[in-house]
């Protein structure tokens, strides 16, 4: 009996995870994975039925079920990774390069709890892993019009007896983009490089150790609703991974070190932008963040015929700072910020994950997480003036988190399948909601302060999703109704400060969630297959405000064609107009609706060469993303052409 | 029997020069914390008397400290301080000490300095009805922006001080508000009616801060308060106060947060 299930559509799949297939007969654990394969990360996660929050044209925030930030946790092949920025400008996922990653893969639940509790599970990006017996290059160039966009990539691999090795560096820059309609968006450009490196030795036929490096360099983030530019922020992963077996036991283990030093300045505004700007004007405002993370995170399987055991550790350890150095435009005055004032957050989960065959269709998991946490401020200077702020004195703490999700999915054949789960998940605040100050929110110009006496906050959930495989026909359909309580958010005003209220950081209101997507793809024949897609998030507080940066309902239709040499995909995105907004928590503009065509072509003319073609926005529609910071507008008509060389070496 | 001692303003001076150049030091708003300066040491009629402060005298609150000794080891029943500014004729508020106890092994009060310049002190040490001596210092007190007088009419005039803590810093720091109320500026009676609302102001960055502590009275014209400074630099601090007929002043002081 096969716990496996795969559904394939277009681009998207749910499979078990790829590295606890097993050929020893015993029960494989399934993880049930949204995967996407890489692609550029906002049609990464378009494809995944997530969006994302728009400052510009890249490091956008990844969303999922009307919940981002803490609520999700954001893993590099299972290694986190800390913002640094106290305003946001750094998302995990600004450090990976969608060129550099194998694919971004999150839990079909509502809650998967195996590296946060966070209400929005958590997004894996898998980095490119080196490959055995094979020595390749793969060259690629990238050129779109529209900001004089360049992305260029440079990947190789090798391998020695039982090792491999591959390394992979990717160069991409812009200049400011024109949006539909044919202005130019300030500041939008960007330079990025990204380096991924990895080596992997099989020691015997169980055991394996992979040495992983990622390490991002910007030195201009190109965050056009911000009041700075990030001149150079930079950050780096490392760790190494041991999967094998003690006594039979499957046991993988991870040790890594994450770092972020975010560094930003007004170099690259005017004077008179800076003189005449909505917030603190005429002071240049320089900043620099950093933050080191230390993980481990082990796991071993115990399993018979029919059950599965896994226990797991996951032990983490934050240290953050963040200081701001305001001076006048004249010189004349100057002073200094802390912003978050030397944070050490040290956490460890324990985590018991059961699956049981209750019958040779229905599937039983059970999965615990126990945090414990100790957070404390080390700066005595900034916790006397956090407390004084916040109206707390809970500068060093100790909690405990408890989170559970339990799920029941029956196989209906071995493409369909229904599952139900309910889930408790409750998180700690983040050290920017705990520890922060001064922290600006462009797209409701207020200034956040941090609150050391935050509660944990516990989401609830039920969910069902379904899968299923007629003829040629793939459908999924997803159901969530879930409810915050205690949400953390900025709900309490301590005061007005220049034109920009003040708020803290509080358990408010409950935030409800209903969330629904439906994707389904029909094969007409061997080459054409056509598609659609719709999603609906409401996220709301009872009957004081509707939460902000919610997407409106979305509705993509698309087709594909694939020969021999040649692939299209042709698709249509209808977003409707977003009327649900917030008006008190986090006020906010409605938008309106919009169309948008995209065109993707790929032509392998020979062996090694690929040509592509991405036209975005295809008709230059003028039209601001609802999860666009301050309505920036988006990019108008993009163009990319690229090439692809990989040589057989 | 009463009796009077003078000490020459010069030795006080070259007491005072000798103490400064050990390395205390002031500017308009802090005082760095220093070693107990001796102001005078007198000796009349067998009774040692010896008045000390924690720091240089300046414009505003000084904390001074006044101990008696007899050989016989007797115990003064009462000590008091008055004030007096001679080339103006007139005095200062004489206050409780705000940071502890105005009795123990020796007397202790605040005095607030109204300008800067020399100063009288005299000292009186009562035994018994009959048995009292007084000793008369003669200090100099430096100039600061810590107090503000106020006339409001002919009859009625106002001190306000700010005493600030010993050294600002970032974050949460406690400051307290002296108001006494004069006719004829040499009495000066406390008032304790007031209402104030102090706004710390960072004129070059343009925004104040939060998470401040309005004063309220806590003794007999003192007020205390909380100010919370989110970053170094330079700030104001604005105390509008009220009595109950209406607003009183609105006072602004000048600090420098290291």
């Amino acid at each position: 009996m096969s716990l496996l299930i795969t559904m394939i559509t277009l681009g998207i799949s749910v499979i078990p995870q790829a590295d606890t297939v097993r050929t020893d007969g015993i029960p494989v654990r399934e993880v049930s994975e949204v995967v996407v394969e890489a692609s550029p990360l906002d049609d990464m996660a378009r494809r995944a039925g997530l969006v994302e929050v728009q400052r510009g044209r890249t490091a956008a925030t990844i969303v999922r079920d009307g919940v981002t930030d803490g609520r999700i946790t954001t893993t590099i092949n299972g290694m986190k990774i800390t913002a640094a920025c106290v305003d946001h400008m750094d998302p995990t996922s600004s450090y990976v390069e969608p060129e550099n990653v194998d694919r971004l893969a999150y839990d079909v639940s509502s809650s998967d709890l195996t590296y946060g509790s966070g209400a929005g599970g958590t997004m894996n990006f898998s980095l490119l892993q080196p490959r055995h017996a094979r020595t390749m290059a793969d060259v690629g160039f990238w050129y779109d019009p529209n900001g004089s966009a360049v992305r260029s990539r440079l990947d190789i691999n090798t391998s020695v007896d039982a090792s491999a090795i591959r390394v992979a560096w990717v160069r991409r820059r812009a200049s400011d983009y024109t949006a539909g309609g044919g202005v130019d968006v300030a500041h939008s450009g960007y330079a990025h490089d990204n380096v991924v490196a990895a080596v992997t030795t099989d020691l015997d036929k169980d055991q394996r150790i992979t040495i992983r490096f990622l390490g991002n360099l910007a030195t201009d983030v190109g965050f056009p609703s911000m009041l700075m530019d990030t001149r150079r922020a930079q950050a780096g992963v490392i760790g190494v991974e041991w999967q094998g077996a003690i006594k039979g036991l499957p046991v993988h283990t991870r040790l890594y070190s994450s770092w972020v030093q975010h560094i930003m300045d007004d170099l690259s505004r005017s004077h008179e932008e800076i003189r005449n700007r909505l917030f603190m004007p005429n002071m240049t405002m320089p900043m620099s963040a950093s933050t080191r993370t230390v993980g481990l995170y082990s796991s071993v399987e115990f399993s018979d015929e029919t059950s599965i055991l896994l226990l797991a550790v996951d032990a983490t350890s934050l240290f953050a700072r963040a200081s701001m150095n305001m001076t006048t435009l004249d010189g004349e005055s100057t002073a200094s910020m802390t912003n978050v004032g030397d944070v050490l957050l040290s956490s460890a989960a324990f985590i018991p994950s059961y699956d049981v065959m209750l019958t040779d269709d229905v599937l039983w998991r059970t999965t615990a997480r126990i945090d414990v946490m100790d957070r404390r401020l080390l700066d005595d200077s900034f916790a006397s003036m956090l407390s004084a702020a916040a109206g707390s004195s809970h500068t060093q703490a100790l909690r405990m988190a408890i989170s559970a999700d339990s799920r029941l999915r029956f196989t209906t054949s071995t493409t369909s399948s229904v599952s139900v789960g309910l889930s408790r998940a409750e998180r700690f605040p983040t050290h920017l909601e705990a520890f922060g100050f001064w922290m600006y929110e462009p797209n409701s110009n207020i200034i956040l302060v941090g609150n050391p006496s935050l509660q944990n906050e516990v989401s609830y959930a039920c969910d069902m999703f379904l899968s299923l495989h007629v003829s040629t026909i793939t459908m999924s359909a997803r159901l969530l109704y879930g409810e915050i309580h205690f949400a953390i958010a900025p709900w309490k005003t301590l005061g007005i400060e220049n034109t920009a209220a003040v708020r803290n950081y509080v358990n408010g209101p409950t935030l409800q969630r209903f969330v629904t997507d439906v994707q389904v793809n029909a094969k007409l024949n061997e080459r054409i297959s056509i598609g659609t897609t719709i999603s609906y998030v409401r996220a709301w507080y009872g009957q004081t405000d509707n939460a902000a940066l919610i997407p409106p309902r979305t509705s993509t239709v698309y087709t594909n064609v694939q020969f021999t040499a040649f692939t299209a995909r042709c698709a249509v995105r209808y977003v409707e107009a977003q009327n649900h907004i917030s008006t008190v928590l986090q006020p906010e503009n409605r938008t309106a609706s919009y169309v948008t065509f995209d065109v993707n072509l790929l032509w392998h003319p020979v062996d090694g060469i690929d040509i592509l073609f991405d036209g975005r926005n295809l008709a230059d529609r003028r039209y601001v993303d609802h999860l666009s910071i301050r309505d920036v507008v988006a990019p108008g008509r993009s163009l990319t052409l690229g090439l692809r060389w990989s040589p057989t070496l | 029997m009463k009796t009077y001692a003078f000490l020459p303003l010069n030795a006080i001076m070259i007491i005072m020069v000798i103490l400064g150049s050990t390395g205390c030091g002031s500017d308009n708003n802090t005082v760095t914390p220093a070693p107990t300066d001796v102001l005078g040491v007198t000796t009349v009629d067998g009774t040692t008397i010896r008045l000390t402060s924690g720091a240089p005298l300046r414009v505003g609150y000084s904390a001074i400290a006044v101990k008696a000794q007899r050989p016989d080891g007797a115990k003064p029943q009462k000590i008091t301080v008055r004030t007096v500014m001679p080339s103006h004729g007139h005095g200062c508020p004489v206050t409780k000490p705000i940071d502890g106890p105005m009795y123990g092994d020796t007397y202790r009060c605040g005095i607030i300095f109204g300008m800067p310049g020399s100063w009288q002190l005299h000292t009186t040490i009562r035994y018994s009805d009959s048995d009292s001596v007084v000793a008369v210092f003669a200090v100099t007190v430096d100039a600061s922006d810590l107090v503000r007088n106020i006339r409001v009419d002919d009859e009625r005039g106002y001190v306000v001080t700010m005493i600030p803590p010993p050294t600002w810093k970032i974050g949460a720091n406690d400051v307290h508000f002296y108001v006494y109320q004069t006719s004829d500026v040499r009495e000066y009676q406390p008032v304790d009616d007031c209402t104030m609302e102090i706004t710390p102001w960072m004129p070059s960055m343009g925004h104040g801060s939060v998470g401040n502590i309005q004063p309220t009275r806590i003794e007999d014209g003192l007020y205390k308060g909380s100010v919370n400074f989110s970053m170094s630099g330079a700030w104001t601090i604005t105390n509008l106060i009220s009595k109950p007929y209406g607003i009183l002043t609105n006072l602004t002081f000048d600090v420098a947060v290291p």
